[in-house]
């Protein structure tokens, strides 16, 4: 099942989990080196594609006014979001590692066929129809540093969602 | 379809990544210099974003938000249906167009729970700014537990701990209540108590600054 | 008064002087005080900066205040304070008249500049806490009255605003913007032919009546 929304009038998000990936560390040299453009991230942090997609319309806006923090698309997705200022440890806590066994992989382009291009190289499991996403409810929480109180006032993708776009305004 | 157009800013109903939006605009005002403009509306915006997600992080309900985009002026954030502000709630109370039997005795308890989401807000040292009626939404069953109570429009708040700026605040939410409405002069000390009551350790001086704010005006002299 | 000279009707008015600074909107028989300045007023303040920068009290500190800022280019950004309804001027001189030496005396700004930039800052914050009254009330008329409503740069920013919401200012000129004797006649003309009378021996002079504290008999 692929999610998939407008990100502006060119450029379109897709989203799908994989499951059982069997080349991690091999696709991730592939994204590293830039023979694939995409960005794999950790399923334990996200608790459903509007957070990525609220990410990546943060990145194509700077992107179009020149004020990305970091040097793609891809890794500006990373970036935003995380809580964190620092670009490496933002890579590292929400891309995949090698470790992972399952994945879930954006990419940013005009139709389908650019994703289909990207998914040719990943040795999964078919993509089936069921549950999108994986989220570690209580990983994503310690993450966003989301507690008791909020969870009263807000659903989890609500509290995530909104910590994404102020990131640049407040530090929690 | 624009909504609502304020003193500050025009809101509209739009969608953001396939969600159900408002987008909030702030214009430009041209009776200011430029750069006092450009830099308020800038200060506004991002103070805007900050209440928002503290407010939440403190126990209290806001729009999610969605995106910001500075060079246009704009917030994107959540659409809340079927939302009704504190003030047409008050107002129908008291014209019991909404309740033949005239009873206003819920009132009561959602003027509490204001309380104490105002008494969480400043125990987080969180100033609104603009504490008015029409910037309290409810959603819901107005007699149900389960009566949502929404803050908005946080474009003056501020991070602070002075009791002289939360007593303004409960300030200008008293003024609110008593001109709009022709309610008996002590429903606003039940928000007054429910507050005290979740606010322990700063409502007292709070309360007493509110005192000084409210006989301020009149004590001043009016010479030339 | 003000009316009276204007010919408006139901104005928000800006009463801004050297001791005064309110924001007043007719309901209820009162004029009631929609917001107001929480420490000094904007005359009050200008003066002060007037005296800081020496320049001279005739024909008065505001009024040379305002030629200077004429002549004013450069923007410093001051702290601007507005608190809900009401706003703050004490913050503003207190910053201004501490940078202020320091920062003619190094030459970063001249005291034209500086002139301005105060003007600019307090009277946005008056502009902005009306249109906000305004709002409000749903009124589509502003009327400003006190010695500062003299300032032409004030009424020339009032005038903007207002024609952004489609709502018209009205202005007097000095000789009534400033404490006149006939303002007080006028009153006097109004309270009588409304019915409100008071026994000669009961007469006496009060100062300080608030401005919501008169019962206004003479309009609807």
């Amino acid at each position: 099942m692929v999610y998939s929304v407008a990100l502006d009038s060119e450029k379109e998000l897709f989203v799908v989990l994989l499951k059982n990936v069997k080349n991690i560390p091999e696709v991730r040299k592939m994204v590293i080196g830039g023979s694939i453009q995409c960005c794999i991230l950790k399923p334990s942090l996200i608790v459903d594609p509007l957070q990525i997609a609220v990410a990546a319309k943060k990145a194509v806006l700077n992107e179009q006014q020149n004020k990305m923090a970091t040097k793609s698309l891809y890794t500006e997705i990373l970036f935003n979001l995380s809580l964190s200022k620092n670009i490496t440890q933002s890579l590292i806590k929400f891309g995949i590692s090698d470790t992972d066994k399952n994945a879930v992989v954006c990419v940013i382009g005009k139709n389908e066929e650019e994703l289909e291009k990207v998914l040719s190289h990943f040795q999964c499991d078919k993509p089936s129809g069921d549950q999108l996403f994986l989220p570690d409810n209580s990983l994503i929480k310690k993450e966003y540093k989301i507690t008791g109180v909020e969870t009263e006032v807000s659903s989890l993708l609500g509290s995530v969602v909104s910590r994404i776009a102020a990131k640049d305004f407040v530090s929690l | 379809m624009l909504l609502k157009q304020g003193a500050e800013a025009k809101i509209y109903k739009s969608e953001y990544l396939g969600c159900p939006c408002i987008v909030k605009e702030r214009f430009v005002k041209k009776y200011r210099h430029p750069e006092l403009d450009s830099h308020l509306t800038k200060e506004r915006i991002k103070a805007e974003c900050r209440a928002i997600v503290r407010c939440k992080a403190a126990g209290i309900r806001t729009p999610t938000l969605y995106g910001v985009d500075l060079a246009k002026r704009c917030i994107y954030m959540e659409y809340i249906e079927n939302a009704k502000t504190l003030k047409e709630c008050i107002s129908n109370a008291v014209n019991n167009t909404e309740h033949a039997d005239g009873n206003k005795d819920f009132i009561g308890p959602i003027l509490e729970r204001i309380g104490v989401f105002i008494g969480r807000m400043h125990s987080s040292n969180i100033i609104h700014g603009d504490l008015t009626t029409s910037n309290i939404l409810l959603v819901g069953d107005l007699r149900s537990e389960d009566l949502q109570i929404i803050f908005i429009d946080f474009g003056l708040s501020s991070a602070d701990e002075s009791a002289e700026d939360k007593g303004v605040d409960l300030y200008v939410l008293e003024r609110a209540i008593i001109s709009a409405h022709t309610l008996k002069e002590n429903v606003f000390n039940v928000i007054l108590k429910a507050y005290a009551k979740e606010y322990k350790k700063g409502s007292s001086e709070v309360l007493r600054k509110l005192d000084e704010v409210r006989s301020r005006g009149r004590k001043r002299l009016m010479v030339g | 008064m003000g009316r009276l000279i204007t010919k408006c009707n139901d104005p928000t008015v800006l009463y801004v002087s050297g001791g005064n600074t309110q924001f007043i909107a007719y309901s209820q028989n009162r004029y009631r005080i929609f917001g107001e300045t929480i420490d000094i007023a904007i005359g009050n303040c200008l003066d002060r900066f007037a005296r800081v920068l020496k320049l001279s009290n005739d024909p008065s500190p505001g009024y040379n205040i305002e030629k200077m800022a004429e002549k004013g280019k450069k923007f410093l950004h001051l702290p601007y304070t507005v608190k809900g309804t009401d706003v703050s001027c004490s913050g503003i001189l207190s910053n201004i008249e501490k940078q202020a030496p320091h920062l003619i005396s190094s030459k970063q700004y001249a005291p034209e500049d500086l002139c301005y930039s105060l003007q600019e800052a307090i009277f946005a914050m008056l502009v902005e806490n009306t249109e906000r009254a305004m709002s409000h009330c749903g009124s589509q008329e502003v009327l400003i009255v006190g010695g500062v409503g003299c300032n032409l740069r004030l009424q020339e920013m009032m005038n903007i605003m207002s024609e952004e919401r489609g709502a018209k200012l009205y202005a007097t000129d000095e000789r009534f913007c400033i404490d006149n004797g006939a303002m007080i006649a006028q009153a006097g003309i109004e309270m009588f032919q409304s019915g409100t009378t008071t026994p000669w021996d009961l007469v006496t002079c009060t100062q300080r009546y608030r401005t919501d504290e008169v019962e206004v008999t003479w309009r609807s």
